[in-house]
């Protein structure tokens, strides 16, 4: 089957106290991680096998996996799909996790792109959300990976964390340019439950940020990176030519599959995901032919809503004429109703064959969502 | 049947003193665990009424009792309802019998109920046999309630100390029931007059209604007549609960039954009515009738429009079952259509709510309760107005009426202070203070009932920490300087947000109002004005902030799955809330009225 491979590696040397994703604190090259990569392969052995659109790892900290691990995996990848050179090869990465070798180990292996998880150019903040690097380790790793040779790098900020001004926002949007990177990723901080944030919220020693503070901060980075980036989905920018052909995948709605544990698959009209525990995960894929928990059956209704939520996303909309080759139905003519109701709400566009959110419906696009569906 | 071997008798408690458990240990000791051998039968005859789901609750049970001076008695126990909202009912059940056990928990003590039921008990006469319940608690301190007990006229030794969770004492009550209790008087020979003291629906066997036969005698067959509502019907069949259903020939002076006469509606059979024969009728039906009118009201509306049909299936079922409830179709410009619905009070408007949400799964807008006002127009006409959005014209009103109750508050003596200034903030008029023993004092207000709906009984629980019981009846109505106050949301009235407020307290009321508003309605896609107003006046302004953040700005891999849940949860929210206007207005804003303090 041919689709974008995702690889999910979820340990990192420690827990960010806001982190909500599938990670957990493992000891550097310790068996543990060294078992997992065991289960990884044999998984990525018994799939279908295909033609890769994108291969991702991601975490977790797949860097601190080190880079014999990773390359093994992308062995095991290519011993089964059928990767095209230029084919995008994404591994996520923490400063401070990787140096000069790894970089040169992966670019061997053909990593071409680097997402580096820097969040922050400002010590005190790195700290205060519980990160393990500093400003110099983001520099760094950098240069590292451009002197390997990985020329296309994506940098991940979060902002909205509680404190923060826009002078502070500001200065990470200056900073940010001044490294020059092909992509940047934006994140506003979701105090989720379940993390140390929440806990020191809800037990009110961290203010939480206002909503409105929120707003003007996306806004104010949209304004300054759109000067040289490409805004082109509501999270993310890019150097023309430089868009994550892995997440496109995902709100173009193509397909997927997911290796790891907790990683998601889509295949045609049906999702399925692992075991999230990566010991339950080790288990099964040991035990059974596959670890996958949780499986649905996409109905078409289902598919065109989420078509819909994940399409407008991207800036550019949903493609009218695409939409009637895919669907055989007008857009317009499904969504008549919800589409009056938030153009008139001046959420939603209708431009040059495209629909969109508008500039105001971009922070705001969960109310544009939930009239889908 | 010989009536000197009857005894009638029902339990009266404060609530959680331990009367159901007091009766089910009676049940246990004269009747299941009796008569052992019986229980095949009596399993397989519930058994059936599970299978025909025939699930009558008895509200009077038969028992035969062997006594220790080696005589049979029968005893009537008779059920009386268990809360505030139902004294008359509870008040005509006690008329049903001749004697009462009266409850009191050995670690609680005296409470406002308990009195309150104590006092109803001695208007109708009963011999009352005091127990004192729970001696097996670590906490018991039945000296303390015996005190308390000595304090109302009892004697010292009249008190029985027992635990009926233990089974300590059981005997001894049976044995003073007979001994002190006094059977029945029996005329057989004048015109039947049999008391209803209360009515269940069953589906397969319409109403059941029970009475007690205080002169004359009943039977199958019979033609009888409602005294108070002139309604005739023809005895399908007459009986005892022994607790099963057990048909009987006919029953007679002193004893208590229930009787089945193809009455299809509860509401056609008012609880202290008087049965006679239609062909001999009484000459005069029994005293103390009363119509029972409902003195709490709000707005039922179905959150999605087209449940409003199974609304009314609703109220209408439970209707079958609570003759007490009322509604009527109503229509709020802001709401769409629904039911205004009358209650006895606070509690009987929860529970009907309650099990409108839970039984019958409708998810529905509850507006804030109300009384009912009584208008006196500048013609000099009087009309009675029970939603305050229906208030007339200021300017045509020349004065307006309220319901009072008179309450009365129990406590330890440390909380007078804080329960007085609540009863004052209140617009209560004290009347006395009574100390019941030492640390027992009680307090009677009257006070406005308007007053009382609004976060009264809430905030007596937390003042006194829990330890103030509380019990009320109506009094009368009572002229009031108020006025009606409009809410605004967009600059839109929402008629379903009016209350009716007394002048002294309008201004605050209404800024605490649109202060409370403005935390609990969401923001929207625009600004948002709430406005108070009393006539053409704003009193009180709000503004809500246009929404601008409803983003998830994290990526979540492929798992779009979680991510569309997060999204239908969302809209599943939203669905609940109900559109006003252009604005969404989440359940709680119609009850924010509620949650102001005075």
């Amino acid at each position: 089957m041919n689709g974008g491979l995702y690889i999910h590696i979820p340990f990192c040397a420690a827990k960010c106290a806001y982190c909500s994703f599938n990670s957990i604190p493992a000891e550097k090259n310790s068996p543990l991680i060294k078992r997992y990569f065991e289960a990884l392969k044999l998984e990525i052995g018994r799939s279908d096998g295909g033609e890769a659109a994108s291969v991702y790892f991601g975490g977790g900290t797949p860097s601190f996996a080190g880079a014999e691990l990773l390359a093994d995996t992308l062995l095991a990848v290519r011993t089964k799909y059928f990767v095209p050179p230029e084919t995008e090869i994404t591994v996520e990465v923490n400063p401070g996790t990787a140096g000069k070798d790894f970089f040169r180990k992966m670019k061997e292996a053909g990593v071409n792109r680097i997402s580096l998880g820097m969040q922050s150019s400002d010590d005190a903040t790195l700290k205060y959300l519980g990160r393990l690097h500093t400003n110099s380790d983001t520099e760094n790793c950098l240069s590292e990976a451009r002197a390997a040779g990985i020329e296309n790098i994506g940098l991940d900020l979060i902002y909205g964390i509680p404190g923060q001004s826009m002078r502070d926002i500001e200065k990470e949007a200056a900073k940010l340019l001044s490294l020059a990177p092909q992509h940047i990723s934006t994140y506003c901080l979701s105090i989720d439950e379940g993390t140390g944030m929440f806990e020191r919220v809800h037990k009110g020693e961290l203010p939480e940020l206002s909503e409105d503070l929120a707003a003007d901060m996306y806004y104010l980075l949209k304004d300054r990176f759109s000067v040289k980036y490409s805004h082109y989905e509501l999270s993310n920018y890019s150097l023309p030519g430089r868009e994550s052909r892995h997440n496109e995948i995902y709100w173009n709605y193509n397909d997927y599959i997911g290796f790891g544990a907790g990683a998601a698959s889509k295949r045609g009209s049906r999702r399925m995901s692992n075991e999230s525990g990566p010991e339950k995960y080790m288990e099964l894929i040991k035990r059974n032919d596959s670890a996958i928990l949780f499986e649905e059956s996409l109905t078409e209704e289902t598919q065109l809503k989420e078509t819909v939520f994940l399409g407008l996303r991207l800036l550019r909309g949903i493609d009218l004429a695409g939409w009637k080759t895919r669907f055989g139905k007008d857009f317009l003519f499904l969504f008549e109703k919800q589409f009056e109701k938030l153009a008139g709400l001046g959420l939603l566009e209708q431009k040059d064959g495209f629909i969109k959110l508008t500039r105001e419906g971009l922070f705001l696009s969960n109310e544009v969502f939930v009239e889908f569906v | 049947m010989d009536a000197s071997r009857v005894r009638n008798f029902c339990i009266i408690a404060h609530i959680d003193h331990g009367k159901s458990t007091l009766a089910d240990r009676i049940l246990e000791q004269t009747h299941a665990i009796a008569s052992r051998n019986m229980k095949a039968q009596l399993l397989d005859s519930m058994d059936l009424e599970r299978e025909r789901g025939i699930t009558i609750k008895a509200k009077a049970v038969r028992l035969n009792y062997h006594a220790k001076d080696g005589s049979d008695y029968v005893f009537n126990l008779i059920d009386t309802p268990g809360h505030v909202d139902f004294t008359y009912e509870v008040s005509k059940t006690l008329y049903a019998a001749e004697g009462a056990l009266l409850v009191v928990d050995a670690s609680q003590g005296v409470e406002a109920q308990t009195l309150a039921n104590l006092h109803l008990a001695l208007d109708a006469n009963l011999t009352i046999i005091p127990v004192i319940n729970k001696i097996d608690l670590p906490s018991a301190q039945p000296e303390k309630a015996q005190e308390q007990l000595v304090e109302l006229g009892f004697l010292p030794e009249e008190s029985i100390l027992a635990s009926a969770k233990e089974g300590i004492g059981i005997q001894e009550i049976l044995e003073a029931v007979i001994k002190k209790v006094p059977p029945p008087k029996s005329d057989q020979t004048a015109p039947l007059r049999a008391l209803v003291f209360d009515s269940v629906y069953d589906v397969y066997r319409g109403v059941i209604v029970f009475f007690r036969v205080k002169e004359g005698v009943i039977k199958k067959g019979d033609r009888i007549l409602m005294m108070r509502t002139a309604n005739e019907f023809e005895v399908l069949e007459v009986g005892v609960f022994t607790p099963e259903m057990q048909p009987a020939d006919s029953l007679s002076a002193g004893e208590v039954g229930y009787l089945i006469a193809n009455i299809k509606n509860v509401s056609e059979v008012k609880v202290g009515d008087t049965v006679t024969l239609a062909t001999n009728p009484a000459a005069e039906p029994l005293p103390g009738y009363k119509e029972v009118k409902p003195m709490v009201f709000c707005g039922f509306y179905p959150v999605i429009p087209n449940e409003y049909g199974i609304l009314k299936d609703a109220l209408d079922r439970l209707k079958l079952n609570d003759a007490a409830l009322l509604f009527e179709p109503e229509s709020s410009s802001a709401l769409g259509f629904g039911y205004r619905c009358g209650f006895l009070g606070l509690l009987h408007m929860e529970i009907i709510q309650e099990r409108l949400e839970r039984e019958y799964n409708i998810d529905m807008i509850a507006t804030s309760p109300n009384v009912r006002f009584r208008v006196i127009n500048n013609a000099g006409e009087e009309l009675e107005v029970d939603n305050p959005a229906k208030l007339p014209d200021p300017g045509s009103i020349q004065k307006i009426l309220e319901p009072f109750i008179k309450a009365q508050i129990i406590m330890p003596p440390d909380f007078i202070g804080p329960i007085m200034e609540l009863c004052q903030g209140k617009r209560g008029i004290y009347k006395n203070t009574q100390y019941v023993t030492a640390n027992r004092v009680l307090i009677s207000y009257e006070l406005p009932l308007s007053e009382v709906v609004f976060d009264f009984y809430d905030r007596l629980k937390s003042l006194s920490k829990g330890y103030a019981s509380f019990d009320y009846e109506y009094l009368d109505f009572r002229e009031s300087d108020l006025v009606k106050m409009d809410i605004l949301v967009a600059g839109e009235p929402v008629d379903a947000l009016s209350f009716v407020v007394h002048k002294e307290k309008a201004y605050y009321k209404g800024r605490e109002l649109v202060t409370k508003l403005r935390e609990i309605i969401p923001r929207q896609m625009f600004e948002v004005a709430i406005q108070a107003s009393i006539g053409n006046k704003i009193v009180a302004r709000e503004t809500i902030a246009p929404l601008r953040k409803n983003v998830i700005a994290k990526c979540y891999g492929g798992d779009i799955t979680r991510k569309r849940k997060l999204l239908e949860k969302q809209k599943e929210g939203k669905k609940r809330m109900k559109k006003v206007g252009r604005v969404d207005l989440p359940q709680e804003a119609f009850l924010a009225i509620l949650k102001i303090t005075d």
